[in-house]
């Protein structure tokens, strides 16, 4: 048996232009910019946060090497 | 055709680029698993971590930016609100000005009204990968994995959906203006991945020890050249996939499958092609390279890279002959990249990808000359419109590819230290033994006459001398 309300979700859905994250209508829901900036800003920071964490892995590596190839 | 039959065919949409995205994923099995084969016992987890990391940089440069792109910059270089492809049939094909892929635009949420749009963009960011690593595999062994993960973030986020964009689409300039023809993508995922890792590979400079004094080439022994064909056959099968995933179907638009500039094409083309490529791309490899295991299995993927550009058109004979000679083609350059040029290209990638490629583009000008090579504008391919394009695209991907590991190097950031290059990248990286239970053994390099010793030696001497 349906009982998922199938009629008034598509006209819902019709009436919003689509349907997009937390159910506000599709391309003016202004929190989706700001995840979309959140998880743009996350890429970003964890890509420097990896060449930071490298860096002074290699350099502490470097160091501990260096008497043995010098 | 009913609303209800319209609904089911985009269903099935879906589903073909759902399952295409899904077996796509061999390809990175298979680049990892091939790669990490190649390595030295030091380098093997480094190797495998760049590998897997593509994963994570390049999916959201994708998301955020790649695909934006490729819907505006079809024009050139340059952001076009209006850019629809439309030439001369006057119907607006990509409505970039419009918000579509914007990531907060409803076409890239969990929209029931939209079954395609995530399926679409899932394909390219397969694609994506992919670029990554081709290059993943020629720097391999001395560069940084943060420097890698920039380098890749940049083309396989946006430089080769920029060339895609201006000739892997039916609305880009390279198409409308010069009738460009690249079905399975030789030059702008091959070619373009391979020669941007050439760009990078000036940068970056050779492995330690890995030419004498003498102008001679020294070679590394792969630590598991088993796994390193297993890849290569991992990497086979994905490209069925990859294969169909360049085409599209829905029969309500199209009346079948077609290609990406909206041609007919079918399934059944591009699997003869494909298949009697590998066939005749082995064949060449092995006659050419002498039996040699890399180069037999390698003159496979050179000769699908060299035919793919033509691969929904070409017949199963003229492909199984253009990929055997290809093969030998990919042998020589490769050979000549390596001993010649002195660049250290750990995997042969800038020749069977880079120059396979866009030998791919230009022999699609010589065997399918005058093919209408768009469904929405009257234009032919040509030689000369090959010509042109292969030459933007090299320009595009060798000059970002340079200037970006220009960059990271002046900043010290591009390689490791090399110390650290001659202990193994692994210690340092991860500061444990994947293999604990294994002791290490002496490591053989083999020099120019064939002679091999053990590596300790050559290696310290190499970075003394170079210091």
């Amino acid at each position: 048996m349906n009982t998922f309300p199938y009629e008034s979700f598509n006209e819902a859905v019709e009436a919003a232009g689509g349907y997009s994250t937390w159910g506000a209508p599709a391309g003016t829901n202004g929190t989706m910019v700001v995840l979309a900036l959140l998880g743009i800003a996350i890429s970003v920071i964890s890509a420097v946060m990896v060449t930071v964490r490298e860096n002074a892995l290699l350099d502490h590596a470097a160091d501990r090497l260096a008497e043995k190839y010098n | 055709m009913d609303i209800a039959a319209v609904a089911t065919d985009g269903i099935l949409t879906e589903a073909y680029y759902y399952f295409t995205v899904a077996i796509m994923w061999l390809l990175h099995v298979g680049f990892m698993t091939y790669e990490a084969g190649v390595s030295r016992r030091k380098n093997i987890m480094s190797t495998a971590m760049k590998n897997i990391m593509t994963i994570a940089v390049v999916t959201p440069t994708f998301y955020y930016v790649g695909f934006w792109v490729y819907f505006c910059m079809q024009e050139g270089l340059k952001f076009t609100g209006t850019a629809d492809g439309n030439g001369n049939a006057g119907e607006a094909a990509y409505v970039c000005g419009e918000g579509y892929v914007v990531p907060w635009d409803a076409s890239m949420s969990p929209n029931i009204g939209d079954n395609l749009t995530g399926v679409f963009w899932a394909a390219f960011v397969l694609f994506s990968w992919t670029t990554g690593s081709i290059m993943s595999g020629s720097v391999l062994e001395r560069i940084r994995i943060s420097a890698y993960l920039w380098l890749t973030a940049l083309m396989g986020g946006i430089v080769w959906v920029i060339a895609a964009a201006w000739g892997w689409s039916y609305g880009g300039w390279l198409v409308i203006h010069f009738g460009y023809h690249d079905f399975a993508a030789s030059g702008v995922v091959h070619g373009i991945a391979g020669i941007f890792a050439l760009g990078v590979l000036f940068n970056l400079g050779p492995r330690i020890g890995r030419y004498d004094a003498n102008g001679g080439t020294r070679a590394f022994k792969p630590h598991n050249l088993h796994l390193t064909l297993m890849g290569l056959m991992i990497i086979f099968t994905g490209f069925y996939a990859f294969y169909a995933a360049c085409l599209y179907i829905q029969a309500d638009t199209t009346g079948g499958y077609v290609n990406i500039y909206f041609v007919p094409a079918t399934l059944s083309a591009i699997t003869f092609t494909i298949t009697m490529a590998f066939a005749g791309g082995f064949a060449g490899g092995y006659i050419f390279a002498k039996g040699d295991p890399f180069w037999t299995l390698s003159g496979g993927l050179a000769g699908v890279v060299a035919v793919s550009a033509g691969a929904d058109i070409y017949s199963p004979s003229l492909t199984f002959v253009l990929a055997f000679f290809s093969a030998g083609l990919a042998y020589a350059a490769g050979n000549w990249i390596e001993q010649k040029a002195r660049i250290d290209d750990a995997v042969g990638a800038v020749s069977v990808h880079g120059v396979m490629g866009f030998w791919g583009v230009l022999l699609l000008g010589i065997f399918a000359g005058g093919f209408p090579a768009s469904g929405v504008v009257d234009v032919k391919t040509s030689f000369l419109g090959q010509l042109v394009g292969a030459a933007a695209l090299i320009a595009l991907a060798f000059f970002t590819g340079y200037i970006a590991s220009w960059i990271l190097k002046k900043l010290n950031l591009l390689r490791v230290p090399p110390e650290v290059e001659l202990e193994g990248l692994d210690m340092a990286e991860f500061e444990t033994d994947f293999f604990p239970e294994f002791g290490r053994a002496d490591e053989p390099i083999v020099h120019a006459d064939g002679s091999e010793e053990p590596a300790a030696g050559v290696l310290q001497g190499a970075y003394r001398d170079n210091r």
